[in-house]
């Protein structure tokens, strides 16, 4: 029984083809298949994917479930309770939005948040933006044959407009849910954003992992140190199946009729791992703000493909910051087109790679107009055999003078094991610019190692204390409290350290006293 | 307290200290002085553990333990304290919890109990006010930004709530406003009882005058050459190393 990986695709393409959507929708996936179909899956011979190991991937046959994934009570709130609190939420389960634990009632006014599902069913012609859309992402696949994939089975998206001058105060999250179940299912999701001019908004997206029992794991909330795979002990006995039917408390799940027949079995005892792709474009107008930060947190078994694009009109500023903690094989594509001046655009990333997972990061800057400033910081931990990659490309076209940009990449690599291949990659075609890249992989710092010690604490605490500050540098700049204590509390559980009380807190508190 | 006798040290092949003696009792302080590159920093880190330098020769005793064979950790806990003269800046740890960590260890070590975050504050509140630092400086991460005095005044504030008995200021004088030094002299007078002992790595008299010191020292190519009492100080800053270097010369 051997597994064609491309017919497979071609397969479940066809079967998504013959939903009811626009006939301009219809074709262009069908042009994504045959993309597909003529490009193959790369290999270690592509540049682009020398380092990645992508047969694990193309060796499963990931089925896509027509049905939205169901949750039990119990797993769904375990789930919320990992979400970030105070955010405006999209629920995304194996690549259709969850209507029920989402919380999109009370939107700023103006402001819109739909499922591109959707949009493309109610609708027969939706409007000319979103086919322009479409039309650029069928342009821009290039000989991405994993963009290929996923624009040709996408299942639904998130479609976000910030009006004019409008700016949300509360950040909007997308939580992309992957669910561990018996049979590998495919999450692919396509997403825009739009901030019209002068309006300003926080977007995270968020991907998490459902193990069978609908209890989260561990490893990708803190406690990493522990290499032990929960997924590997039997699930049997437990109650909390996440498609369980019949048991989650919306009204919206078809899975709660109990009648409805679902494609995988979801009562044995397997866990298989999933995919999810995740494609989101973002239109940043005239003026417009983004902060936007992606939190990778999936299963550790998952295989995750996904891109941001930044598409920047003249003086807006978009601030990116990448987490990646999960995922077998995790790869973030981040490209920023700066079409305009003055344009300010940040592109962080924060890997830490443990256990024998693999994770790939490649940003491409496109600096096409003058007077733009770019800064890319990734900070990359790196512990038994986990394997990272960085990939920088910063393009300066002829016409982008006065052009600044940055770029590092700094890797810590904690075992003799683990690796990092680095590679930054400048293309300049202006001659009035200032350009700096540098990469340093190593080791902690000496100096600051005996300074640590030299105050009594110990060794290995103080390994632990300087790993933690090494990523806790760049989370410091994240711009929502409740995200920066989150991810800071995480890093500190993953290394080890004493609880980090609110000793801010304290401090303010005797201040007013 | 401290017994140093004929200490050796290189790093990276040269040699460094080249046959140190000095014997520092319960209470006492001395100041060291010396010209740039004659090994003040060096003897300063040796004493904390710094394993960058190697001890070729000699031996330094610290209440009766040999302290060469013990960790910069153990050195910390058995009461030695290094005020850097350049302290190191430590991006992504907030400069309060990392005193914490540093005096939790500490008290873990002496098998006292560990401080929880409201009784932390409140000893750290007691110190901070002693020392006028702003507070600020509490929330920012550890010395990070921190202008030469900031960075200056919190290895005091450190040295404040870690209580060591044996205190090494590498020229934490250096760079310190008329006020500041003040403050800090204030905060090493608060710590001597009678038995914590304090070394003073200086270039300038001026420190010397509000803590005073019981012996100054000339180090000179890596060896004590000269002994004084507080006068010497007064003298070195008026005469320079020249008259010290002469006689030395071989
Ligand atoms: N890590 C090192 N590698 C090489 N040489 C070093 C190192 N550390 C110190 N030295 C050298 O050792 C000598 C003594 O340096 P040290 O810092 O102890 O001097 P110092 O007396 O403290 O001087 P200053 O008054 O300028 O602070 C100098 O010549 C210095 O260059
Ligand atoms: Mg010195």
């Amino acid at each position: 029984m051997s597994h064609d990986p491309i017919q497979h695709y071609q397969d479940l393409c066809q079967s998504r083809s013959q939903q009811k959507q626009p006939a301009w929708l219809r074709a262009i996936r069908l042009s994504a298949a045959a993309r597909l179909a003529e490009l193959g899956f790369p290999t270690r011979k592509h540049e682009e994917w020398k380092y990645t190991p992508v047969r694990p991937l193309t060796a499963v046959a990931f089925a896509q479930s027509p049905l939205p994934l169901s949750l039990s009570r119990v797993a769904a709130e375990d789930l919320l309770s990992r979400t970030t609190q105070g955010a405006l939420r999209v629920v995304i389960g194996d690549g259709q939005i969850l209507p029920a634990i989402s919380s999109l009632e009370a939107l700023p006014a103006g402001v819109s948040i739909r499922s591109l599902r959707e949009i493309l069913d109610t609708e027969n012609e939706p409007d000319d933006l979103l086919r322009q859309r479409f039309a650029l992402a069928l342009d821009r696949v290039g000989d991405n044959a994993f963009d290929a994939l996923n624009l040709a089975l996408f299942s639904d998206g998130v479609v976000i407009d910030i009006p004019k001058n409008t700016s949300v105060t509360q950040p909007i999250e997308i939580v992309y849910v992957g669910s561990c179940s018996s049979t590998p299912q495919i999450g692919a999701i396509r997403s825009f954003v739009s901030l019209a001019r002068g309006s300003q908004a926080s977007i995270i997206e968020r991907f998490v992992g459902l193990s069978p029992d609908g209890a989260h794991n561990p490893h990708t909330t803190g406690s990493a140190s522990t290499p032990h795979n929960p997924h590997t002990t039997g699930s049997a006995s437990t109650p909390h199946n996440p498609h369980t039917t019949g048991s989650a408390p919306t009204p919206h799940n078809p899975h709660t009729t109990g009648s409805a027949p679902t494609p995988h079995n979801p009562h044995t005892t397997g866990s298989a791992p999933y995919f999810t792709t995740a494609s989101t474009a973002f239109f940043v107008e005239e003026n417009a703000a983004l902060d936007h930060y992606k939190i990778q947190q999936d299963d550790p078994s998952a295989f995750h493909i996904a891109w941001t694009w930044l598409h920047q009109k003249s003086h807006s500023r978009v601030s990116t910051f990448a987490v990646s903690l999960g995922g077998k094989i995790a790869r973030n594509e981040t490209e920023a087109a700066l079409d305009g001046q003055g344009i300010e655009t940040t592109l962080n990333g924060l890997y830490l790679v443990e256990g024998d997972r693999f994770v790939d990061n490649r940003t491409f800057l496109d600096h096409a107009k003058p007077h733009c400033h770019s800064v890319e910081v990734y900070k990359g931990i790196l512990s038994e055999r986990g394997k990272g990659t960085f990939n920088g490309k910063i393009l300066v076209r002829q016409d982008a003078q006065k052009t600044d940009a940055k770029q590092s990449n700094q890797a810590l690599l904690l075992s003799d094991d683990a690796t990092i291949y680095s590679k930054p990659q400048l293309e300049i075609f202006a001659d009035d610019v200032k350009c700096t890249h540098g990469a340093t992989t190593g080791y902690l710092d000496e100096k600051s190692m005996f300074y640590a010690r030299s105050r009594g604490v110990p060794e290995d605490a103080a390994r632990g204390l300087l790993t933690y500050a090494f990523a806790n540098a760049l989370i410091e700049g994240v711009r929502l409290p409740a995200l920066q204590q989150e991810l800071s509390a995480l890093l500190a559980q993953r290394f080890q350290l004493s609880a980090m009380d609110d000793l801010m807190g304290l401090l303010d508190e005797q201040e007013l006293g | 307290m401290l017994k140093v006798s004929n200490l050796q040290a290189r790093v990276d092949g040269k040699m460094i200290l080249n046959g140190l003696d000095l014997e520092v009792k319960a209470g006492e302080v001395h100041a060291i002085m010396g010209p740039n590159g004659s090994g003040k920093s060096t003897f300063a880190n040796v004493l904390a553990g710094h394993e960058a330098f190697e001890v070729t020769g000699g031996t330094v005793e610290f209440e009766g333990k040999n302290l060469l064979e013990m960790e910069p950790e153990e050195r910390a806990w058995a009461g030695i304290f290094l005020a850097f003269q350049y302290p190191v800046e430590i991006p992504g740890v907030g400069n309060t919890y990392f005193l914490r960590m540093a005096l939790n260890a500490i008290r873990k070590a002496r098998g006292q109990e560990e401080l929880d975050s409201v009784a932390f504050m409140k000893v750290l509140r007691e110190k901070v006010k002693l020392l006028k630092l702003r507070d600020d400086l509490l929330k920012r991460p550890l010395n990070e930004g921190f202008s030469g005095g900031e960075k200056k005044r919190n290895e005091i504030l450190q040295m404040a709530l870690l209580e060591p008995k044996l205190a090494i200021l590498d020229e934490t004088d250096s760079g310190l406003d008329i006020d500041a030094l003040k403050i800090v002299a204030d905060g090493v007078n608060a710590l001597r009882d009678g038995t914590r002992s304090v070394i003073v790595v200086t270039h300038y008299q001026r420190l010397l005058d509000y803590i005073v010191p019981d012996h100054t020292h000339v180090l000179y190519k890596g060896k004590i050459v000269k002994s004084g009492g507080k006068e010497l100080a007064l003298e070195l800053e008026e005469k320079g190393y020249g008259w010290i270097q002469e006689s030395h010369a071989a």
